[in-house]
This record gives C-alpha cells, sequence and structure tokens, in this order.
C-alpha cells in the first residue's frame, strides 16, 4: 500500500486544480467606445451674493457655457436632473464637492460657477474639476460688465478646450461670412458662433470671399462696386485699407500665415494668374505661369506651400506649389471639377469643394493626395469649405434648406447642423484665426 | 509465545507493514490521525483562500442598482441623443414631482428613443425613493405619458401618479403578448453575442491547468460567458473616447487586468500593457472605475480575474 503522504500529496494537486480553475484568465476585447463625447457635468450657476439679476445671469452663463461646449463636436453635457449634489447648496469649490457624486453618474469633468453682480459690473468664478483625480484643472476669476458674459465664458471653454486637446479652439474666433442684402451681397462679422452680427462692408454691390489676416485686423475681400473686381484690403479697427484694382479680375485674396502680404489672382495680363502682393496692395512676385487660369490660393499653416485651383490639365483641379522651389504637384484626380481649396491648420489636410454625379459636395484629402473622404452628400449643394483654428470643425455653406445657409460639421462630417438664421442668404463662411487674448 | 514475539517486534514491524489484530489497530489509529491531520491542512488552505474573498470595507454612495435586460444591442442605441433628450427634459422640469417611471427614463441619456432603458446608472431614482420591485420589470417603460402643469395650482401629484400608474398597467397588458417576443429575441442575440465571444476568446490559464468544461465547447454557453457578455455591454457604455483627442494612429490598445469579487465589486485595476497614449489609457480606466459594481458573479465563482482590451476602432 503506497505512503500516506502519496495521498496527501495528490490531495494539493487537486486542491491546486480546482483553484486554478476558479481563477482562470480571460481575455475581452473591447472595440467601440459608446459614448463617442467627453461627459461634463456642468451643474447650475451659483449666484454668490443673492438677488435677482445673479440668478438670471447665472442661468444665461450656464446655457452659454454648455451650448459652447457642445460646440466642440467632442464634449457632450450631461443632464442635470441627473446630478446627485447641487453646488448652489453645497459650494462651488474642491472641497465642497463630493467626486464620488460626479464619477457615479459617469462625468469625467465637473464646472461649477460662481457669480457675483453689483451695479453693472460682472465677476464670475469658474472652476474645472477632474473628478477621478479629484483634483481642481483650472480655476479663473473674471471680471468686466455685463455685457462682457459671453466673451468670459468662452474664454473659460477655451481653457477646458487647452486642457482636453491642447489647443485654445475656436471660442475666441470670429466669423467673416457673406449675406444677401436685397440684390446686394455685404460681408458681415460676428462672433465665431454666428451670433452679434455686424456688416462690414456699405458698398451697395457685390462684395463677396473675405479673408482674415493671421492677426485677425485686418480683412480682404472682393467687390465689383467701382465696376469691376477689386480687392480691397481694410483694417477693422482703425477702418483704412487699400484697394488692388488693375485692370481685368482683382479675385481670391489669400493672406500668408504670419506675414502682412497677401496672394491673389489678378489678370492684367490677360491669363489669371496668382501673384503675391504686400499688405498695402503692391505686386512683388507673379506666382504661376501656366495657360489656364490660376485661382483661389491659400496657405499651408507654415506658409511654405500653396495650394491653388487651376484648369491647366484641362479640367478644374487642386493642385499645391512649393513656395521656395515653385515645384507644382496635382492633387486631386477624380471627378472634373475640384475648387476652393482650404488648408488644415493642422497641416496635414486639406478641403475643398467637388462635382461628382450631379451633386456639390466637400471632400477631404491628405496632402500627400492619400485617405480622400466625401463628407456631405444628398444635401443639395455644399461648398466654401472653411477649417476652425483647432482643426476640429468646418464651416460650410449648404443649400439643403433652400436657401444657402452656414452650417458647421466635425471635421469628419459628423453632426452637421445650421450655424444661425438671417434675413437673406448667407455664404462663404471664414473662421479668424484667433487668440487667448481675445 | 508467538504472540509475544509478534508483539516485541510491533515496532519493527509496522513500519513495513500493519500487523494483525492489535498492531492493525494502531496503524488504523496512524492513519487516522494522518488523515485528519491533512484535513485540517486542507481547511486551513481553503480558510486561506477564501479570506482573500471577504471584500474590504468600502464607504459606497447609496446607490440602487437597476438590472434590466437589454432589449437593443448598444449599436442600435442613437447616435445622436442630444435632441432628444433635450426636448425631454424641458417637458419634465415643469412637473415639481415627476412620477416615479419617468424618474428611471430622463436621467438616462442615450436610451431615450429605445423602448426600455438599460443604464443602471439612474441614480436620481434614489432621491424619489422608488421601489426595486417594480424598476426590475422585464417590460421597461417606452414613453410615459407626460402631464403639463397649466396652472400651478390645479397640479396634484398623486393624480397624475395614479394615471401615469394606470396607463403604464394598460401598456403591459396590451403589450404583454409582445412581451414574450421581444425577450425571445433579446435573449436570441445575446446568446448569439455570448457564442461569438465565447468562440473567439483567447484563454489563459493562471495554474497552468485547462479547465476542460469551459474551454472550446462553443454550443454550451456557461453562465461565465453570459456574464462575460454583459460585462463587455457595461463597461462599452461607460467608456468615452474621442478620436479627435487620442490624436492617435490605428491599432493602439491598452490592456487592463481586473479582478472582481463575488458581488461584482471590483478589487483591483492594473495596466497589463500601456497603450503609450496617454488618452487612452486614462479613458480606459475611467470607464473601469465608472463601471463599478458589476453584476454579482455567476454561482460557482468566488473572484474573478479578467483582462480587458481596450482597441478604439475608427482612429486615423
Amino acid at each position: 500500500m503506497a505512503s500516506p503522504i502519496f495521498y496527501i500529496v495528490l490531495a494539493f494537486l487537486m486542491l491546486g486544480q480546482v483553484a486554478g480553475s476558479r481563477a482562470q484568465q480571460v481575455y475581452i476585447n473591447i472595440s467601440d467606445p459608446l459614448l463617442r463625447k467627453i461627459p461634463v457635468a456642468v451643474p447650475l450657476f451659483k449666484p454668490l451674493t443673492g438677488g435677482g439679476v445673479e440668478e438670471r445671469l447665472a442661468g444665461e452663463a450656464r446655457v452659454t457655457l454648455v451650448d459652447a461646449l457642445e460646440f466642440t463636436g467632442y464634449i457632450t453635457v450631461l443632464d442635470p436632473l441627473s446630478y446627485i449634489e447641487n453646488p448652489v447648496v453645497k459650494g462651488i469649490t474642491r472641497t465642497d464637492l463630493n467626486f464620488k457624486n460626479w464619477t457615479v453618474i459617469g462625468s469625467e469633468l465637473v464646472v461649477t460657477c460662481g457669480i457675483v453682480e453689483s451695479g453693472g459690473e460682472l465677476e464670475l468664478k469658474l472652476r474645472l474639476f477632474d473628478p477621478f483625480t479629484e483634483r481642481l484643472v483650472v480655476g479663473k476669476v473674471y471680471t468686466g460688465k455685463v455685457n462682457d458674459m459671453r466673451r468670459m465664458i468662452h474664454r473659460f471653454c477655451s481653457e477646458i478646450s487647452f486642457h482636453l486637446t491642447g489647443k485654445w479652439g475656436v471660442f475666441s474666433s470670429r466669423l467673416a461670412f457673406v449675406s444677401t442684402r436685397g440684390q446686394n451681397k455685404e460681408i458681415f462679422v460676428s462672433e465665431f458662433d454666428g451670433v452679434n452680427p455686424r456688416q462690414v462692408t456699405r458698398l451697395n454691390s457685390i462684395s463677396i470671399s473675405p479673408a482674415w489676416s493671421s492677426d485677425g485686423q485686418w480683412l480682404a475681400y472682393t467687390s465689383y462696386a467701382g465696376g469691376n473686381p477689386d480687392i480691397y484690403i481694410k483694417n477693422l479697427i482703425q477702418n483704412r485699407g487699400s484697394r488692388v484694382s488693375f485692370k481685368g479680375m482683382n479675385i481670391t485674396p489669400a493672406w500668408i500665415p504670419g506675414k502682412f502680404s497677401l496672394a491673389a489672382t489678378l489678370s492684367f495680363d490677360d491669363d489669371q494668374e496668382i501673384y503675391l502682393l504686400t499688405g498695402k496692395g503692391k505686386i512683388t512676385k507673379k506666382l504661376t505661369d501656366s495657360w489656364g487660369i490660376d485661382v483661389s490660393p491659400c496657405f499651408s499653416p507654415d506658409g511654405k506651400k500653396m495650394a491653388f485651383v487651376s484648369k491647366r490639365s484641362g479640367t478644374p483641379q487642386v493642385y499645391i506649389q512649393d513656395m521656395e522651389s515653385d515645384t507644382v504637384q496635382r492633387l486631386t484626380f477624380t471627378g472634373r471639377y475640384n475648387t476652393s481649396p482650404a488648408w488644415s491648420p493642422d497641416g496635414d489636410k486639406i478641403a475643398f469643394v467637388g462635382i461628382a454625379n450631379g451633386e456639390i459636395n466637400i471632400y477631404v484629402v491628405g496632402i500627400d493626395g492619400t485617405g480622400q473622404v466625401q463628407l456631405t452628400s444628398n444635401t443639395g449643394d455644399n461648398e466654401d469649405p472653411c477649417w476652425s483654428p483647432d482643426a476640429g470643425l468646418i464651416a460650410f455653406t449648404s443649400t439643403r434648406e433652400g436657401v444657402a445657409r452656414i452650417y458647421v460639421m466635425t471635421a469628419t462630417g459628423s453632426e452637421q447642423r445650421r450655424l444661425f438664421l438671417m434675413d437673406g442668404a448667407q455664404t462663404n463662411p471664414e473662421w479668424s484665426l484667433g487668440n487667448e487674448n481675445n | 509465545m508467538d504472540a509475544f514475539y509478534s508483539l516485541s517486534s510491533y515496532q519493527a514491524a509496522n513500519r513495513l507493514s500493519p500487523g494483525p489484530d492489535e498492531s492493525g489497530f494502531r496503524s488504523v489509529w496512524g492513519i487516522i490521525l494522518c488523515l485528519c491531520s491533512v484535513f485540517v491542512h486542507l481547511v486551513l488552505a481553503w480558510g486561506l483562500f477564501f479570506i482573500q474573498g471577504i471584500p474590504p470595507k468600502r464607504v459606497l454612495p447609496q446607490v440602487i442598482q437597476v438590472d434590466l435586460v437589454s432589449l437593443a444591442l448598444p449599436g442600435e442605441v442613437a447616435a445622436t441623443p442630444g435632441g432628444g433628450v433635450k426636448t425631454a427634459v424641458k417637458e419634465e422640469r415643469v412637473i415639481p414631482a415627476p412620477p416615479k417611471p419617468e424618474t428611471v427614463k430622463t436621467p438616462v441619456k442615450e436610451t431615450v428613443k429605445i423602448p426600455g432603458p438599460v443604464h443602471p446608472k439612474p441614480q436620481s431614482v434614489v432621491e424619489k425613493k422608488s421601489e426595486p420591485a417594480k424598476a426590475a420589470e422585464p417590460v421597461t417603460v417606452a414613453e410615459p405619458t407626460v402631464k403639463f402643469a397649466l396652472k400651478k395650482k390645479t397640479f396634484k401629484a398623486d393624480k397624475v401618479m395614479e394615471s401615469a400608474r394606470e396607463s403604464i398597467k394598460k401598456k403591459v397588458e396590451t403589450s404583454s403578448t409582445g412581451v414574450d417576443t421581444t425577450l425571445e429575441r433579446a435573449f436570441s442575440r445575446l446568446e448569439k453575442a455570448v457564442e461569438a465571444q465565447a468562440g473567439s476568446r483567447p484563454v489563459a490559464g493562471v495554474a497552468g491547468v485547462s479547465d476542460v468544461g469551459s474551454k472550446g465547447d462553443k454550443s454550451v454557453l456557461t453562465p461565465i460567458d453570459l456574464y462575460n457578455v454583459e460585462l463587455m455591454y457595461r463597461i462599452r457604455q461607460n467608456w468615452a473616447f474621442n478620436e479627435r483627442l487620442a490624436k492617435a494612429e490605428q491599432g493602439i490598445q491598452a490592456r487592463v487586468l481586473i479582478k472582481i469579487l463575488k458581488n461584482g465589486q471590483i478589487r483591483d485595476v492594473w495596466f497589463e500593457t500601456r497603450s503609450g497614449n496617454r488618452y487612452l489609457d486614462e479613458s480606459a480606466l475611467k470607464a473601469v472605475k465608472k463601471s463599478n459594481p458589476l453584476p454579482p458573479l455567476p454561482k460557482g465563482y468566488v473572484t474573478y480575474d479578467l483582462g480587458l482590451q481596450f482597441t478604439p476602432s475608427g482612429l486615423k
């Protein structure tokens, strides 16, 4: 008969086997997040000294913040009905919040705000928390007039954008666009989301294709006010400027990033070619020289390359020219009509308009010509693409509702929505680069 | 004489073989002692093993777990729930004390358009003193009628709740024939998903000993397979990831290991492999933390060690 030790060892082996089977390791593959946007909790804002004005302002400020955060396309604000604690009662600072109450409803960021108003002077104390690390990420106090409230909220949204993406976002940009005024077309400038539009041109004529300088102080545009298409270069603050009015057409201005000079198409030489001009309108160099028309220049963020439209191969296509070596490469090869290039501020993609199957749609392609994606389809005519400064959003013109309106979508083509409503038809949106100093 | 001799040589002879009668009695006693000792050791070993199963004391917020059978796959969730939710919220604000079924519905964001909230996180349920029995109905509220209070004075909360309850009762009765088919469809979908999961998962045994019963046999779905699927859905629901914020190329992957206790509590979370992309790693960690606590483990499991592989598709 075998020794009892044998049975003991056998018993432990079996024990190990059973234990092992209980703790067996499995891997589960999780490949598709259901939440494509960052969930952020924005509880009601707290009036700090009480008073009806503060309460009303608290409501308006919160709506402004929520709208701006959702404008980004990568944030979703959680329904306040699901919040467990109320900072209006408990307090808005880090020690007042119980962060478990916020992680448990699924929020990954929490924004609180306290408002003080007295005699038209407004103070906003805004705080952004990370409830998982239980830290204050950024806290700011803004003071100014009650009228500055939207600017204050948008500056804080820039802080939130910077925390999440490393870029300041679109909040401090202004939007230039063209709107019809009866028979005429005039240029307007509004806040980044189309609020508070202000008429910039009063030429009672056709004024189109606005272009912002890098510092946001100058606007170049084409106007037929003089009977001929001329380029106007206007300083918006000092209300002064220059005019480029050579014989023939002077159209499609585009500023060189970081410089007080621009490129434009001039046809005084009987052929539409792209020329380099100073900010005052003096020609410094001829950039293109081909027998087809060359229009719509647009520069890479570092200014070293220029995309433009040329008919040199028979049909309008997008080309890229190196500014130093003057070598030209064709970018678009599909379709018989590709125009309106817009270079992404990240430098890696170009949006353009293509006509295919009777539809006018917006496409995005890598600067090496690969990865072409169609962003719009079956929704009327879609033209004039323009990127937001953080390359996350594209504004464009669309006639999907019948009248031309300005729409916005994310850079991948999702969440297409109309920006605003206004009398007449709106086209040609252009976001300025913006800066956090606003 | 013979007996004397056999007795005197007892000590020497007994080691090799138990002697007859008395010596046999003593060797049996020895074996019993031995077995007792083995038994005590076994008990000790099992005890040590199970002490790990006692969860440490943790302070958790008051949470009522609402377990509902998912009647729709996550892919069917509306992609842009924002518009739908906003209008629903505005209607709800008019009512100071909304009837309970609506509190189950409104805080749930993504499932407003689906007849049946799935999330275990409608936390305002806690504040409204809900009864878990009603919430655990397999047929959940589709669209409870919303009462508008035109004048606050004429609004009576009890009557509203009463009429809401009645309308729900009616809906349950009228759709009772439909209940079984939707449940059956849901179960068949779940089964298919579980089979897909069971067939394709790689299994890594901890002790190097394979368990014959739970591997490779695709036609038999074990409770742990169902648990895996439910767990995957749960964590997916809580995983917020935006490709734009990741700024990463295709193919990055984060691997997280978790230890789940018997009651579903996640006891440990740690990275097996970080993806190198800080945003993805943090989002994976947050997804797991938000999914805590998970449903209780199926019978027979004291703890469950599990690996989660987060591979976001759709990166540029």
